[in-house]
């Protein structure tokens, strides 16, 4: 793989094992600025750990990353402070209000209060501000949380599961958000989902992860031309890759604890 | 809470038996020890609620963002340090109404300062715990283990002097028996150790406590 200057994202050979359990198995790609990257994948493929691995969470037990050039295993500080970060669960404090909640991450990144209302307005949350987030819908909160990810101008927005929950008009008003923010801003993003329309719509390029290893890359057509038929479905790309086995002995992403060690 | 205990013991237990320790009735004995018992429960709970913030997201974007492991330790400590201090200083005012115990500037001043090193040092302790627990199920135990017996062995109910040798030790082993003994010299001027011992004491578990739970808290920062 050639090192290109462009890429905000590289990865090498990365791994996580928890006590013998393999949950990534030796990833390497690479996404280039200004790029909407997928990671799709049934549930318990590793999604959740590699976005971790990437955004300082969790360390990595084998191979190397680098994020807007930093090193993830040496360099967390420059990571943190270049990269917003979206939880697949809500992970806002329900008892603050939206203005304070946005106050408080304002702060620790030391980003100026006019943002506060721009952001706001952005994500037509500005009538919403001084409401408690206890009073908000799953599709309004999320919506708050990519705010916040946002407050400080990442250059790279990392989302896990970012419509997980919602109903489809809100899944089709967060994509156009994405969208927007990629076209306007040149907002490099990675994501995380496992519905196939999602990754199609939004993506540029998809990585299909299962147990852990990558089985394909490419854009979506790329990964549709490889099925043979008529009309093509990134659904039979998935499945030609993933199999057609329901996976139930994996952990189920609503009561997703994290794992062992996640302290950095 | 500490009212009922303060009642019930220091007014019950108190005239009913006619204990007295040395010049001053139980209920003055009693005094220092449901202050230090208001802060000790405070500053723990405090510091435990990072398991609530654990469970529910809020610690990771925190954790995410370019802020140090230390200073979430520090922020974690001064906050129950300030609830203690609230609930602390109203306690005081209503003991030294009740009891009518005249105490001068610097003596206010001095139990602030024990309660604010029983506080730190307890909320240390209570987020050390924190991180190495996964859910709130272990936190009911760790209060029977762990905040119960200090609280009850660190001579806020009884003078330490007559113990057998083995309590006795344990009482030694205890911080709290020190912030206990330190309010008790200053409210009424009679206690076990001197007031430097007492201090010392304090100082060196807080320093010990906040580095402990730096290191559990940061683990793996630097790797």
């Amino acid at each position: 793989m050639k090192q290109s200057p462009n890429d905000m994202i590289k990865v090498a050979s990365l791994a996580k094992r928890f006590n013998g359990f393999t949950a990534v198995d030796q990833i390497s790609f690479e996404v280039s600025a200004s790029e909407i990257f997928g990671f799709l994948g049934p549930n318990g493929a590793g999604k959740t750990t590699a976005i971790m691995m990437l955004t300082t969470l969790l360390k990595a037990s084998g191979g190397w990353a680098k994020v807007c050039g930093f090193d993830i295993s040496s360099e967390m500080r420059q990571i943190r402070k270049t990269i917003g970060v979206v939880f697949q669960d809500h992970t806002s404090d329900e008892w603050l209000t939206g203005m304070e909640y946005l106050q408080l991450h304002a702060g620790i990144y030391g980003v100026d209060e006019n943002r506060i209302e721009d952001i706001l307005k952005l994500f037509d949350l500005e009538r919403w501000g001084d409401h408690v987030i206890k009073e908000y819908s799953s599709g309004m909160r999320r919506r708050l949380e990519i705010a916040r990810g946002l407050i400080h101008h990442p250059r790279v927005l990392f989302l896990d599961e970012p419509t997980l929950g919602l109903d489809v008009q809100t899944r089709r008003k967060i994509w156009s958000y994405i969208k927007d923010l990629n076209e306007n801003e040149g907002l490099t993003v990675f994501l995380t989902t496992h519905y196939l329309e999602e990754a199609d719509e939004l993506c540029d390029r998809i990585a299909i992860i299962d147990h852990g290893k990558i089985v394909a890359i490419g854009t979506p057509e790329e990964l549709k031309s490889i099925v043979k038929s008529d009309h093509p479905t990134l659904d039979e790309v998935f499945l030609n890759y993933t199999g057609r086995e329901m996976r139930d002995h994996v952990s189920n992403s609503r009561n997703h604890r994290p794992p062992r060690g996640f302290w950095r | 809470m500490p009212l009922i205990w303060f009642c019930a013991f220091g007014l019950g237990l108190g005239s009913a038996f006619g204990i007295r320790y040395g010049e001053i009735g139980y209920a003055e004995f009693l005094a220092p020890g449901i202050i230090a018992m208001t802060v000790l429960f405070a500053s723990t709970f405090s510091g435990m609620s990072i398991i609530v913030d654990k469970e529910f997201g809020i610690l990771k974007e925190l954790l995410v963002a370019p802020i140090s492991r230390t200073s979430l330790v520090f922020g974690k400590v001064f906050g129950g340090m300030a609830t203690s201090l609230i609930r602390a200083i109203l306690i005081t005012i209503l003991f030294s109404m009740t009891l009518k115990i005249s105490m001068s500037i610097p003596e206010y001043l001095g139990i602030l300062a024990i309660i604010c090193l029983i506080s730190f040092g307890f909320g240390a302790l209570a987020i050390a715990i924190a991180t190495l627990m996964e859910s709130m199920e272990g936190f009911g135990l760790i209060v029977e283990l762990v905040v119960m017996p200090i609280f009850f062995l660190s001579g806020a109910f009884f003078p330490i002097e007559r113990l057998p040798e083995w309590l006795s030790m344990v009482v030694a082993l205890n911080p709290l028996t020190y912030g206990v003994d330190g309010l008790r010299l200053i409210m009424f001027g009679t206690g076990s150790f001197s007031m430097l011992h007492d201090f010392g004491m304090l100082m060196f578990f807080d320093a010990v406590m906040v580095i402990l739970a730096a290191y559990l808290f940061g683990r793996g920062d630097t790797t």
